[in-house]
Parts: structure tokens; C-alpha cells; sequence
């Protein structure tokens, strides 16, 4: 995909670890979200940009979801909502393990 | 003239004169010389290094034998985690159905992804419904400024 690609044919890695998150990391430490990234790549590569925004479009919600952590952010603000109204209600109570003790077991 | 031959208190040198006064340098030639200072720093040196270099090579043994304790102990601890981490998911599975029972149009552990893949869950997926307190300490206890 690069035009001259003058990293690979010289033998050196000045930015592509730091391109993408899916590259090859020291250490062999993974990204956060390398595997959303992978496949979105893979997914996408090769077949343009106008093809990709149509095909590829859940793998890019997976990987905008993984970077972004928007809906999970969204559900549990929704959950934590509902939970203080069923408190102020006194329809709930939290279990004893969700108080803030600490924990006995490993 | 008579006025200098009267007896008056003076103060005068001794009857014979002073004694003999060094008045010579007196720069004696002592110590080592600078060859051989140069030679017992350098000996030192050497020594030095010598020891260093065995006290590193011990240090790096020990370190090796601690790395493989870790090692050796890492699936107990990887598998107690993960037990631990799947209780508390499968508990705040089971309080999300008591909180959200009446809410209409709401699937109970609906996963934010597209995908059926195993996500690994982060620190606020764990400790969202426990006081805030427990998911900073998950997150900042090991650090000493936050």
C-alpha cells in the first residue's frame, strides 16, 4: 500500500510502530484495541474508500466503540440512572458485596 | 656624652649574642613518589572494577531465579484473576436484570459489539455498580501520584 515504501527496502522502522496500533510493538505488547483494528484493516484494505465506508462499516463501529467506549459509557450511565431512581424509590437495595467492604475471598 | 654612660634599663640582646637562626628553605622530600600514586590509584581501580563486575553478574543470577519464581507462580495468579473476574461479571449480569426489570426495550447483558468475540472487560465494566472508591483503587492504587 505505501508508494515507495523506503522503510521495508532500507531495513528500518522509523514511524510504522507508531502508525497504527497494530503494528509490531517491543516488547510484544499489544494495543488496547489491535484486534478491532486488525480486522477493520484487513477488512478494508485494498478495496477503496467508498466500497470500505459501505462494507466495512461494523468493523468500524467495533473499533470507534473499542477507542471511544461510548455505548458502554451510555449503558451504564442508563443502569446507574435507573438504579439511584429504584433507590430513592426503596424498591432496591444493593447486595451486601457491592457496599465497599473488603473482600475476604482471593 | 656622660648622659649615654649613665646606667639606664634598656632592653639588650644577651651577653654572647643570639644563638644560630635557620634561615634556610626547609623543603624536605617525602611521600610517595608520583609514579607510585598513580600506580596504587590505578591497582584500585582495577580492583574495583573486579568487584563490581562479579557483585553485578550475582545480582543478575538473583534476579533470574526471582524472574522464575514469577513465573512459575503466574498461572495460579492468572487463573485465580480470571475466576474472580468472571464472578463479579456474572453478578453484575444478574444485578443489571433486578435494576433494569420494568425498563422496557432493554436486553439484560446485550454486548456493546458487533462481534462474538471475547472482549476483555475493563476496570469500569467490573466495579460500575460498587462505590467509586474500589474502581480507583483498581486503577491508581499502585501509583503514588494520581
Amino acid at each position: 500500500m505505501p508508494f515507495w515504501n523506503l522503510q521495508d527496502k532500507l531495513g528500518f522502522n522509523v514511524d510504522k510502530w507508531i502508525a497504527y496500533q497494530s503494528s509490531e510493538q517491543p516488547l510484544k505488547r499489544s494495543g488496547w484495541c489491535h484486534i478491532f483494528e486488525k480486522e477493520w484493516i484487513e477488512c478494508s484494505s485494498g478495496i477503496g474508500g467508498t466500497r470500505a465506508r459501505k462494507e466495512c462499516s461494523l468493523e468500524f463501529e467495533d473499533l470507534q466503540e473499542c477507542v471511544t467506549r461510548f455505548k458502554k459509557v451510555t449503558r451504564m450511565m442508563t443502569i446507574l440512572a435507573q438504579k439511584k431512581k429504584l433507590i430513592k424509590e426503596g424498591k432496591y437495595t444493593p447486595p451486601e458485596h457491592h457496599s465497599g467492604k473488603p473482600e475476604t475471598r482471593p | 656624652m656622660s648622659a649615654a654612660l649613665v646606667k639606664v634599663k634598656q632592653e639588650l640582646p644577651p651577653p654572647g649574642g643570639y644563638g644560630p637562626i635557620d634561615y634556610k628553605r626547609n623543603l624536605p622530600r617525602r611521600g610517595l613518589s608520583g609514579y607510585s600514586l598513580f600506580a596504587i590509584s590505578f591497582a584500585s581501580l582495577l580492583m574495583g572494577y573486579y568487584n563490581l563486575v562479579k557483585w553485578n553478574r550475582e545480582r543478575r543470577r538473583l534476579k533470574i531465579e526471582d524472574m522464575e519464581t514469577c513465573i512459575a507462580l503466574l498461572p495460579l495468579l492468572q487463573a485465580e484473576s480470571d475466576r474472580r473476574t468472571l464472578q463479579i461479571l456474572r453478578e453484575n449480569l444478574e444485578e443489571e436484570a433486578k435494576i433494569m426489570e420494568g425498563v422496557p426495550g432493554w436486553k439484560v447483558g446485550e454486548s456493546v459489539y458487533h462481534t462474538d468475540r471475547w472482549v476483555p472487560p475493563i476496570a469500569d465494566d467490573l466495579y460500575y455498580l460498587r462505590p467509586a472508591r474500589e474502581r480507583d483503587h483498581m486503577k491508581f492504587g499502585l501509583q503514588y501520584y494520581i
